[in-house]
């Protein structure tokens, strides 16, 4: 029970992961992108649509993520170019995408609520003989499924990333702009591929939410754009601390969805835990880190 | 307003229209019934024109509440929380406490208010204590709020005779006037300009008003100036916060005469584009509250008439919101892009 407990908290911190690994790119370069939501949404809908069109997963997961990579530029050109707020435009794209997915739900496939889809092709995933006797390890370690350990290794090369020069530059747009500046970095081309990398993550992220169910509905999301938020602010510009944060969040998202299996909680409430501990991190965490600046000198 | 500052919002809208003009000549069967219902539904009748001026009457209050968190430089994305809860909550106590006609009506307005204060100050208070941005921890408590009102709907104040989650009838005699019956205009319009008009004065003429300035333009100098930073933070949300849910309780006081779920939907975060659509002038937020109704009864009307999806108005609002922030027409490079109007 409990090993099963922590593989779904794997398996539910992975897409919140790889989406706040995205969002903490766009923070290291001081300018956070809050339209992961909504570009998640997107993706779902996409990924699950072009991977049964076209019978390859593999196209719908690519599909997704250019779709997400345009809308991540999209936040950023607006806010560049029209001079735009870009929290507003992140609110706007978020809005958008809302109403987006149920009018495409309802004009391609005729239907606003759950859509099942048959004909998914299936997506291979990685079984690890090695624990055939081994039934915790088994249950923790094997099968998961090429989108995950996508995930898992683009979590390492995001952390491969922050030591190249590119992200000890973005490193430095987002610390002081104005000394990058007269230090010669281009720093619109720096920012630009803060977001490419946020699109392309977010893209991933939402893949992985539907295209394993084969299923989409409208409220898929569910909020985990804004926990991925959470876990990018908290952890920084450090991916494995990120990384940290989200697996504290996916343990709450498992927990919920178990709660709402096995026991009669309204489902409003089962919807809410996650957010309430989310929040419960957040205030812990930024307690400790103001006892930790009150003690420094 | 300078003629330039004038042209941007212009262009927002036109834009909106021909955007939504697209989407639904695509979307419908009958395109040209449809764009004739979306755009000149509204003004076919008075009933309807009633009803428009109905529906902007929730965005002024949220319009004017998020105006109240961008004049002093703070984010409140927990709008849609503290207008449904505040008012969930204001209308359970009125149907629990037996009092006299007037002060009911005060009593709700009174208790929604404080909750919707109080939703607005803990993310405000995180902020100020412990450095946690409010942008995310006022959406996500707001967030909460609306699943625990969902709840409160749906499980243990729910009517038991009604076919959907609301709560009891409020008294009839507890509601706002109407003004132009059969359509749902009352008397709550009529507050929610008054509100605005306070505030715009308030803004221009007092201590305040002032400070909320000083904070806004710049917080540190503001500190250095001996101005309490944090307070005025504080005060801003909380007003925001408050008025957000008086807009939720005269709503339900002026339109539905009780609590039901979902019936919100997305006021809470239209308000920001509303305020920022007039650059966050309190005395023109009504002016850009019609806007976003209009285009909610457009679309509504609409799929009245002729069947239409009705999301088409949230993708709608989107782009509004994308847009709403944005200067076509101002040389780049002297404006801060990361300031809020």
């Amino acid at each position: 029970m409990l090993t099963q407990l922590l593989r779904s908290s794997i398996s539910s911190a992975l897409p919140i992961t790889v989406a706040a690994i995205g969002a903490s790119f766009t923070q290291t370069v001081g300018k956070l992108n809050i339209a992961i939501e909504g570009t998640m949404l997107v993706s779902c809908f996409v990924s699950v649509y072009v991977a049964v069109g076209s019978n390859s997963w593999l196209l719908g997961v690519t599909a997704a993520m250019a779709l997400s990579c345009l809308l991540s530029l999209f936040v950023w050109l607006v806010h560049r170019y029209l001079g735009a707020n870009i929290f507003v435009v992140g609110l706007g794209v978020n809005l958008a995408a809302s109403g987006l997915v149920v009018l495409l739900s309802s004009t391609l496939l005729g239907s606003k609520g759950t859509i099942f889809f048959e004909e998914m092709p299936r997506i291979p995933a990685l079984r690890l003989e090695v624990f055939e006797h081994n039934e915790t390890l088994l249950t923790l370690l094997s099968d998961y499924n090429v989108l995950e350990l996508t995930a898992m290794l683009l979590v390492f090369v995001s952390w491969l990333i922050t030591k190249t020069p590119l992200g000890l530059r973005m490193k430095a747009v987002g610390k002081n702009e104005s000394v990058a500046r007269q230090l010669g970095l281009n720093i619109d081309g720096i920012r630009i591929s803060s977001f490419i990398f946020c699109g392309l993550f977010c893209g991933l992220a939402g893949s992985m939410l539907s295209l394993p169910l084969s299923l989409f509905v409208s409220g898929m999301t569910n909020n985990r754009g804004w926990l991925a938020l959470v876990a990018a602010v908290l952890g920084g510009d450090n991916p494995l601390g990120v990384l940290g944060v989200s697996m504290v969040l996916g343990f709450s998202v498992a927990l919920s969805n178990r709660l709402q299996l096995f026991t009669a909680l309204p489902a409003e409430i089962v919807l809410s835990i996650p957010l309430i501990l989310t929040l419960c991190v957040v205030l812990i965490y930024s307690i400790l880190k103001t006892g930790e600046r009150g003690r420094s000198p | 307003m300078t003629r330039r500052k004038i042209l941007s919002p212009v262009l927002t809208v036109a834009i909106a229209f021909l955007v939504s003009a697209a989407i639904l000549g695509i979307t419908s069967h009958q395109p040209r019934e449809t764009l004739r219902w979306f755009f000149l539904g509204p003004f076919t009748n008075l009933y309807f024109l009633g009803n428009m001026l109905a529906t902007s009457i929730p965005l002024i209050f949220t319009g004017l509440a998020a105006c109240l968190a961008f004049s002093a430089g703070v984010f409140n994305l927990g709008l849609e929380g503290q207008h449904y809860f505040g008012a969930i909550i204001g209308t359970i106590v009125v149907l629990n406490v037996p009092t006299s006609k007037v002060s009911s009506m005060v009593l709700a307005l009174a208790v929604s208010f404080l909750v919707g204060a109080l939703l607005a100050l803990v993310p405000m208070l995180l902020r100020v204590k412990l450095g946690f941005s409010e942008l995310i921890s006022s959406f996500m408590i707001g967030q909460v709020f609306i699943y625990v009102g969902d709840f409160l709907l749906n499980g243990p104040f729910r009517d038991p005779e009604a076919a959907l989650a609301a709560t009891r009838y409020l008294d009839e005699t507890v509601v706002l006037a109407k003004i132009l019956p059969p359509s749902n205009l009352h008397a709550g319009y009529l507050i929610a300009i008054a509100l605005c008009l306070m505030f715009a004065f308030v803004r221009r003429r007092s201590v305040m008003g002032y400070e909320f300035k000083m904070v806004k333009g710049n917080p540190r100098f503001a500190k250095i100036y001996g101005m309490n930073v944090e307070r005025i933070w504080l005060l801003a949300m909380i007003l925001s916060g408050g008025v957000a849910a008086l807009g939720g309780m005269v709503e339900i006081l002026g339109v539905y005469g009780r609590a039901v779920r979902g019936f919100s939907h997305g006021n809470g975060f239209n308000g920001i584009a509303v305020s920022l659509l007039v650059r966050n002038d309190p005395a023109l937020i009504f002016l850009s509250a019609l806007f976003f109704a209009y285009l909610e009864s457009g679309a509504e009307i609409a799929s009245l008439m002729v069947q239409t999806p009705a999301e088409i108005v949230r993708l709608v609002q989107g782009i509004v919101f994308c847009l709403v922030t944005a200067e076509f027409l101002f040389s780049r490079g002297e404006r801060d892009a990361d300031s809020i109007a």
